[in-house]
């Protein structure tokens, strides 16, 4: 077990190691220079800039110091804000994970759920009533959802009601997170309870549910002992790339609804040209998806003893 | 129907009281449409950009307007009239030659923290101070060279930016003093006699130099605790690329007449979600597109519009013999193909001018406007037409096809364009009009931003839709964006006559002689074409009822909230 953990680490260790090398040669051949703005600076001003950030020496030079600094965990000085990417990567992880945990929990237990009914009231109403949930969940994407949610909920019922239930937009109380949660959690939610359904159909044509049933035991103690376990193994499979993708944020929702979270910086930091946040948010980014993949790996073991760790 | 021709004439009424400039009434106000935000005494608006606070570092219009409310500068902007007024300095003279002018800084000026305790006096020291940050290569700032018209002050940078050959020259030696506590004399290297328009751009605010070497230069003014103000409000909160909070200073100089207790700005990405926030009661005060402005305008509701001074134009790349655009006679075929009405109309449907002249939102000696000036010059004619002039267009194409030695068919134009759908839109209309009436198929080609301004820095292009906007109010500022040397012109422009012009208006101190050499430059750019102005932006934004007036819009004065008076 413990030789497994350490090999899947050096292989962590490999795989950012790549990541940053190919990420910080690809941004170099973007074409501009972060420094190109709509009006000109001098030559003298120019040089004063590049020295400033360290673009002044050779590219391999900078990446050395860059994988040096990687390794002391200082990811450098954003150069559109003039602050450390680590400082804005912190703050703005923070109310990204916070939104992402709400999200995650609503479509974990919903989707859970969900699946779950359908599949044990296989071809009645509540199936189809719940595949349709599901349909919705994973055909519309989470902006509309989040459009959608945010004009009907927010704009147009405070309208008729007079009053304030979802704010519009926003970011600071516990209202201000019913919305974007939702929309956010929709889409991983069809994915569980489509999941769910499918798994849990498998389960409960197997010998093992019939052996349970023979013994009497109650169909409470049957889905609850043997049939949900077994079946939510897919779902955790899934839990790794969605954990990282929904606690890095999204561009969509946090744009509409204005929330100060991680997920602006990937697309912004490109357009702006900011080396060291598009490095910032990419390490960040893929150290967090490699912690989750290995995180669920493990955890699979827990949940199954049937699945051995070490190879 | 009739809420519709109301709510024109009511636009119509707006755009002439404000071009008397006074600062704005709301034209909405008690309608009760839009209540607007429900805090008392506190108002919300959008701000596009607030990615640094640091003022040396400022470079952006929005982020220096936030500035404009914390931080007091040695003079200001009036919001009723858009002259400069007193601030940090109460008075000030200047010497016979223009040279020497020496500030007499407000007595009892206080700097305060973010939790609005008082931390200092404001003195001249502050000013010396943070000039000599803005002009310290390490600081690198983007707008050092506004710092760079004191004497000694480019040398200075060259010298400390380790430029080969350039002699020494200390910091001391650079043309702002500190004779005492209230007294600050500057020393010019040239006469400007748009000098006071330099030290009120927010860059040129003070620094309080304990406060700033104790966070240390990498700290200042990334937080609302690492920084210090001066200005009518103090930053209490500030979450990045979201929102800022600043309060009411109790402490500043003319803080009896400020009335609003907090104004929160805030950033918006998606533009529907602005709309709805607005709608909603959470924000006072948007900008807004011109499909938002029809259906503003359906309701009733007025929108109002003021000038940034921003003037658009097509750069052309006419310095390589071997692009076709490099035929005068073809740029002026394709400025007289153009219908900039149409174009306005289709993309932008606000109330955007097809422009007469090139530079914008700048005043004139004599008439209101720097352009008047020039249309009077010019008998009254414009220098570019507002519909597409076919007979003009077809004489100058004709023309150009015989210099090239080449059919319609065969002109290679191609409008390089940065992504965005109202930009593409932009070039696809001019695409359209060049096509019916020249028979030209110009080619778009579609470039992220930072790759469309290197290959524009780089002349490697035809045609490329640009914009300028003024940094001070004087034609200098749009003007010697022409010259030969100007980084900024990116058209490989070079006219030894119209570089004899800008030399000799810097030089010229009187105030009418130095105006005609301005419009002889607006005249040969019209001549030898290397832009071809296309708009003046109007801006549109609503405002909710709770401002009820005193707030402006202007150009160099993106906003001016400081004396907004609320609705009871």
């Amino acid at each position: 077990m413990a030789r497994y953990i350490i090999k899947r680490l050096v292989y962590a260790v490999l795989t950012l190691f790549v990541l940053i090398t190919l990420v910080f040669f690809m941004m170099r051949m973007l074409p501009g220079d972060p420094f190109l703005g709509e009006k000109a600076i001098s030559p003298t001003a120019l040089a004063n800039m590049n020295a400033k950030y360290g673009l002044d020496k050779p590219v391999f030079i900078q990446y050395l110091m860059y994988m040096g600094n990687c390794l002391k965990g200082d990811l450098g000085v954003s150069i559109t804000y003039n602050r450390p990417v680590m400082e804005i990567v912190a703050e703005s992880f923070l109310v990204s994970a916070d939104l992402g945990i709400r999200a995650l929990i609503f479509a974990v237990i919903a989707g859970i759920l969900l699946g779950a009914i359908a599949a044990i009231k296989r071809g009645t109403f509540v199936d189809s009533l719940s595949m349709f949930v599901a349909m919705i969940g994973v055909s519309v994407p989470s902006f509309i959802l989040g459009a959608v949610f945010q004009y009907f909920l927010g704009l147009q019922l405070r309208k008729m009601l007079g009053m304030n239930i979802f704010p519009i937009q926003g970011w600071g109380t516990f209202k201000h997170t019913l919305l974007p949660a939702f929309a956010l959690g929709l889409g991983s939610l069809a994915t569980v309870s489509r999941l769910m359904r499918t798994s849990m159909l498998d389960v409960l044509s197997s010998d093992y549910i019939k052996t349970a049933r023979s013994k009497g035991l109650s169909q409470g103690q049957i889905m609850w002992r043997h049939a949900l376990r077994n079946a939510v193994m897919p779902v955790v499979t899934i839990m790794g790339p969605t954990v990282a993708s929904v606690l890095t944020g999204t561009f969509v929702i946090e744009s509409i609804f204005n929330i100060p979270g991680l997920g602006k910086y990937f697309v912004t930091s490109i357009k702006d040209l900011d080396y060291t946040m598009i490095g910032g948010t990419v390490v960040f980014y893929g150290a967090l998806l490699i912690i989750c993949t290995l995180v669920v790996d493990l955890l699979y073991g827990f949940i199954d003893p049937r699945v051995k760790l070490e190879e | 129907m009739k809420n519709r021709l109301f709510a024109w004439l009511l636009c119509l009424v707006m755009l002439l009281t404000a071009s008397v400039a006074v600062a704005e009434v709301n034209p909405n106000a008690g309608l009760g449409y839009y209540p607007g935000t429900s805090t008392p005494g506190s108002i919300a608006v959008e701000c596009s950009t607030m990615s640094v606070m640091n003022t040396i570092d400022m470079t952006y219009n929005t982020e220096l307007g936030i500035a404009r409310h914390t931080q007091d500068c040695l003079v200001k902007l009036s919001p009723v009239d858009n002259q400069i007024v007193p601030a940090a300095a109460e008075s000030w003279e200047s010497s016979a030659d223009g040279l020497t002018w020496t500030f007499k800084i407000r007595p009892g000026m206080k700097w305060v923290n973010s939790n609005g305790e008082v931390v200092g006096d404001v003195t001249a020291h502050d000013f010396v101070f943070a000039w000599s940050e803005l002009l310290n290569p390490v600081n690198a700032c983007e707008y050092f060279n506004f710092a760079a018209v004191f004497k000694n002050a480019q040398a200075y940078y060259d010298y400390a930016s380790g430029v080969e050959g350039a002699p020494e020259v200390t910091i001391d030696q650079v043309g702002f003093k500190a004779v005492d506590d209230l007294t600050l004399v500057c020393e010019l290297e040239n006469v400007l006699p748009y000098f006071l328009q330099y030290v009120k751009f927010e860059v040129m605010s003070p620094i309080y130099e304990p406060f700033y070497t104790e966070v240390g230069a990498e700290n200042y003014a990334t937080s609302p605790d690492t920084a210090l103000y001066c200005g009518p409000f103090y930053m209490t909160e500030w979450v990045l690329e979201n929102k800022i909070v600043t309060k009411k200073n109790p402490h500043w100089w003319d803080a009896a007449n400020v009335s609003l207790d907090q104004i929160e700005w805030i950033k918006y990405v998606d533009s529907n979600a602005k709309m709805n926030a607005f709608q909603g009661g959470e924000v006072d005060l948007i900008d807004v597109t011109g499909e938002q402005r029809e259906m503003f305008g359906a309701e009733g509701f007025t929108v109002s519009n003021y000038i940034g001074g921003y003037s658009f134009y097509l750069y052309c790349a006419i310095d390589n013999p071997d692009r076709d655009i490099s035929n005068l006679n073809l740029r002026k075929a394709i400025s007289y193909a153009l219908d900039r009405e149409q174009l306005i109309n289709t993309v932008f449907k606000n109330d955007s001018e097809p422009s007469p002249t090139f530079a914008l939102g700048i005043s004139g000696v004599n008439t209101e406007t720097f352009s008047e000036a020039v249309l009077a010059a010019n008998g009254g004619e414009r220098l570019y037409p507002v519909n597409s002039d076919e007979a003009k267009a077809k004489e100058y194409f004709a023309k150009a096809l015989e210099e090239l030695g080449k059919t319609a068919d065969q002109i290679d134009v191609t409008f390089m364009v940065s992504e965005g759908t109202q930009n593409e839109l932009y070039n696809q209309v001019m695409q359209e009009q060049l096509r019916k009436v020249l028979g030209i198929e110009a080619k778009i080609e579609v470039l992220t931003i930072t790759e469309a301004r290197a290959r524009r820095n780089a002349h490697n292009y035809d045609l490329f839709a640009g914009g300028w906007g003024p940094d001070y109010n004087d034609p200098m500022t749009d003007l010697d964006l022409w010259t030969t040397t100007n980084g900024n012109n990116h058209t490989g422009y070079s006219s030894a006559a119209y570089d004899e012009l800008i030399e000799k208006a810097k030089v010229e101190t009187d105030m009418v002689a130095r105006e005609q050499i301005f419009v002889e430059c607006e005249k040969l750019i019209a001549e030898d074409m290397p832009i071809i102005p296309i708009y003046w932006r109007h801006e549109d934004y609503v405002v909710s009822e709770k401002m009820a007036e005193g707030y402006a819009r202007l150009p160099f004065q993106s906003y001016n909230l400081i004396y907004t008076k609320l609705a009871d």
